[in-house]
């Protein structure tokens, strides 16, 4: 027995021997750049009518805007296949590109049949093939789909294109105003307004599950919280407490609010139980405890307060209890937003002299990274996969919205037609 | 409700075939891809608000579809009859076709039977022509062969003569030779004889000064005997003479005594007679001994000039000893220097090439460095590390190259676990492509054609 043991040792040793001496030369990477991927779209091959959307730019657009890739102008290209077969990868080698797609868009049935290949340009691996059917006026969503798809296959992310934003516009209308609430395609196009009121509209926040938003509204010459579900366009009345009635922001679940009221005294952050519309109090005192948000566990709110004699962060447990301050850093800290997988938050900070600007806390090392550029930034927001803040800001005296990556590296405007443009949220 | 009992089930019906077909339509979103890399096109559907029209449009659009398949499909049957009717009527060309290349090709081979007539008689008359011109060429070859033949039997003549007359001078050479050979032996013998003369004279005049020697010694001992004895006996007669001189002043003093007068003149004369005696004996000691040292002086010089002989002699043979040890050493110091040259080439020429060795060896090692760091700092440059990748992570890629550098494979061996990360590495190797591996095809073999990359940012 001992000795079958032996053997099995020995020649156990002996395998191992035998491939540590097959390794031979290895050679150790440290090093490499963290630079965007470039990636070729090649323009998809079109039948039948396309209409004057063009799908390619589309995903080339959101490709580059996530700041992780570096797309191919069209005119650098040295071909242009639209299949497999006609694929030459030494073309695209040349161009320096480590992936490319390619596809066809058959938009002769009324609706659209698109295919396309996501293949790996140094070893021609085809990593995606898929044919998708999209509807008269889906073809957007269809092109963000694909910017999805691809983009999660290339970064291991879920993809964040074929998310919907709402935001709050406001234009000249006769002698007064005119707001309205808009929900949106994550790259501006397709604004649907689903609220319009001559009187302000504020602090827009999306159930998650997307199918509802949460937004104040001073309708009634007074503040007021609805909620609005999309589909049916139906809106209802959730608060209508004297005071501030300020901030909703829907918990993970999707059945409590936060927010601000100031029936008490001070405005204070509370919560409500949508169901029973029961009021939970979380903060006390004197000190204004505002902008509340939950944590995508739903344990844990963080709200802007300015018990520290200026507006900072700080987080309380959601259901209630110690307050503790998360930000030391400058003068002016607030807007708190929780990433989805709870590692970070973004904030509009500021160091005084009237320049606000978005910034990334991590967690885990309360490290602050500046994103944007200021003056005026306002409203940030997290992409669902985390990757993007949504923030409003101020260029040339008219509110704009901005995408801008996490890491700082690229920013990206958001189109609209015309009007300011202000407190964005991004939805699922 | 009795009444309205089947309207009102067929009503349910309908809602929940409705409601049903609401529910599958809610569930066709599309379902993203995820994991491998998928050879295998996935269907997908965009839904939105309008996904009902969709629904509807696309079961329109698929009937139409598939009447205008089956349109198709008819057209497509007529084609194919009209096609195989277009088939058949080519066949019929074709028969047609045949059947005029078949003609033709019968009216060709007349033709070409004709033509082939013409040919051959055309052939014979060229035939005969060239068999003319053969005979020509044959005699004139038979002329030429001739005129060769002469030509190579006088130039065989001709070097038999030469070949007779080398032969000639080559045996009188070989003569000459011989002669020469012979005189060189004679005159070897001569001297091997003369040098064998010289050794026994040499050698009996050594035996003979050997000889000499001897009897001189033994001469000499004699000599010293008989010396040894005279010198005895003078002495024995010198004190015999005292001893009588004594004995006979005695007597002549008792004489004296007893008989004074008479006794002087005998003892007178008795005493010139003894001292005359005694002198002459003396005298003829003296003289003997005087002969005798003369002798022994005169052999004592020859026995010098003997030993001096022999001391020359000695050392002439000692020179010469010393000469042909000299030679000898000089001859061994010559060897020896020889074979101190040849190790030291050996040496040399080892130490060169271990000096080779070690500086192929060193020039390797320098070149294999070079192309690790050159190889390192490409594939560097090439990696783009993915943003989104975690920290830790780390794969290794082993790599096939060809002997320019080109990269023919590479695979991931040990995964980070993150398919992106993987691929950037995988990625980043091909990019590199061509490596600078080194020139040296041995080189190459040996470390490069296939090895690992570790992929380690941390």
């Amino acid at each position: 027995m001992i000795l079958v043991f032996r053997i099995l040792v020995l020649s156990l040793m002996a395998g191992f021997a035998g491939v540590a001496c097959a390794a031979g030369l290895t050679i150790e990477i440290t090093k490499g750049s963290v630079t965007a991927v470039p990636i070729a779209v090649v323009p998809f091959a079109q039948t039948g009518s396309i209409g004057n959307v063009k799908l390619t730019s589309v995903v080339n657009s959101d490709l580059a805007g996530s700041g992780l890739f570096k797309t191919l102008a069209e005119d650098d290209m040295l071909t242009k296949p639209s299949t497999p077969e006609s694929v030459n990868f030494k073309d695209w080698q040349v161009l320096g590109q480590d992936y490319m797609v390619i596809g066809q868009v058959d938009g002769s049935g009324g609706n659209y049949n698109v295919q396309f290949y996501l293949y790996n340009v140094h070893n021609g691996e085809l990593l995606i093939g898929y044919r998708l059917t999209a509807g008269p006026n889906d073809l957007r969503r269809a092109a963000h789909h694909i910017s999805d798809l691809i983009y999660e296959k290339l970064t291991g992310r879920k993809g964040a294109f074929n998310t919907r934003i709402a935001y709050v516009t406001s234009s000249q209308k006769g002698a007064g105003k005119q707001f309205m609430l808009q929900v949106a395609d994550s790259d501006g196009f397709n604004p649907r307004t689903i609220f319009e009121s001559p009187e302000p509209i504020m602090a827009p926040n999306w159930s998650p599950d997307g199918s509802k938003i949460a937004y104040v509204s001073f309708h009634s010459k007074h503040s007021e919280i609805f909620v609005q579900t999309l589909a049916t366009g139906q809106r209802e009345s959730v608060s209508s407490y004297p005071g501030i009635n300020g901030a909703p922001a829907f918990s993970p679940d999707g059945g409590s609010l936060a927010i601000t009221l100031s029936k008490d005294g001070s405005p204070d952050v509370y919560v409500l139980n949508l169901s029973g519309r029961s009021l939970t109090r979380l903060t006390t005192g004197l000190s204004i405890d505002t902008e509340p948000n939950w944590s995508a566990d739903g344990s844990t709110i963080v709200f802007t307060s300015d018990q520290g004699g200026k507006p900072q962060l700080y987080t309380i447990p959601a259901t209630g209890g110690k307050v503790s301050r998360l930000t030391f850093q400058g003068d002016y800290n607030a807007r708190g937003r929780f990433s989805a997988d709870g590692k970070s938050i973004a904030m509009v900070t500021s160091n005084g002299g009237g320049d606000y600007r978005i910034a990334v806390m991590d967690l885990a090392t309360r490290t602050v990274n500046v994103i944007s550029d200021g003056r005026l930034d306002d409203s940030p927001s997290f992409a669902p996969n985390g990757s993007m803040v949504l923030f409003s800001a101020n260029k040339g005296g008219q509110s704009v919205l901005f995408v801008g990556s996490t890491d700082g590296a690229t920013q990206q405007k958001l189109a609209f037609e015309s009007g300011e443009v202000r407190e964005p949220d991004w939805g699922p | 409700m009795r009444k309205y009992g089947l309207s009102f089930t067929l009503a349910l019906l309908l809602h929940i075939a409705l409601i049903s077909m609401f529910c599958f339509s809610f569930q066709s979103n599309p379902e993203m891809v995820k994991g491998q890399p998928v050879p295998e096109i996935i269907d997908a559907t965009m839904l939105d608000d309008t996904k009902i029209q969709a629904e509807a449009d696309r079961l329109k659009q698929k009937e139409e579809n598939k009447r205008q398949a089956e349109q198709q499909e008819q057209q497509e049957l007529q084609n194919a009859r009209k096609a195989e009717e277009q088939k058949l009527q080519q066949a019929k060309k074709q028969r047609q076709m045949e059947e005029q290349q078949a003609q033709e090709a019968a009216e060709n081979r007349k033709q070409e039977a004709l033509a082939e007539q013409n040919k051959k008689e055309q052939l014979a008359q060229q035939r005969k022509e060239e068999e003319k011109k053969l005979e020509e060429i044959k005699e004139k070859r038979a002329v030429e062969e001739k005129k060769a033949k002469d030509l190579a039997e006088k130039q065989r003549l001709a070097e038999l003569e030469l070949q007779k007359q080398a032969e000639k001078q080559k045996q009188q050479e070989a003569a000459e030779r011989e002669e020469k050979i012979k005189e060189q032996k004679q005159a070897e013998e001569l001297k091997l004889k003369q040098q064998a003369d010289q050794a026994k004279k040499q050698a009996e005049a050594k035996k003979l000064e050997q000889d000499k020697k001897l009897a001189e010694q033994k001469k000499a001992d004699e000599e010293k005997r008989q010396e040894s004895a005279e010198q005895a006996e003078a002495k024995a007669k010198a004190e015999k003479d005292k001893k009588a001189a004594e004995s006979a002043e005695k007597a002549k003093a008792e004489k004296d005594k007893k008989a004074a007068e008479s006794a002087e003149k005998a003892k007178a004369e008795k005493e010139k007679l003894a001292a005359e005696k005694a002198e002459q004996e003396k005298k003829a000691a003296a003289d003997k001994a005087k002969a005798d040292a003369e002798k022994a002086k005169a052999e004592k010089e020859k026995q010098a000039a003997e030993a001096a002989a022999k001391a020359k002699a000695e050392k002439d043979r000692l020179a010469a000893e010393k000469a042909e040890k000299a030679e000898k050493e000089k001859q061994a110091a010559i060897a020896a220097a020889e074979k101190a040259e040849k190790e030291k080439q050996a040496a040399e020429a080892a130490a060169a090439a271990k000096a080779q060795a070690d500086a192929q060896a060193q020039a390797n090692a320098q070149a294999i460095s070079s192309a690790l760091q050159g190889i390192k700092n490409r594939v560097q440059n090439a990696w783009t590390r993915p943003m989104s990748a975690s920290q830790g992570l780390k794969c290794t890629i082993q790599v096939k190259l060809l002997p320019n550098g080109d990269v023919m494979d590479a695979v991931v061996v040990v995964s980070s676990g993150d398919a992106v990360f993987d691929r950037s590495a995988e990625n980043a190797v091909r990019k590199a492509t061509p490596l600078p591996v080194p020139q040296d095809l041995k080189l190459f073999n040996q470390e490069f054609r296939v090895f690992q990359f570790l992929f380690n940012p941390n």
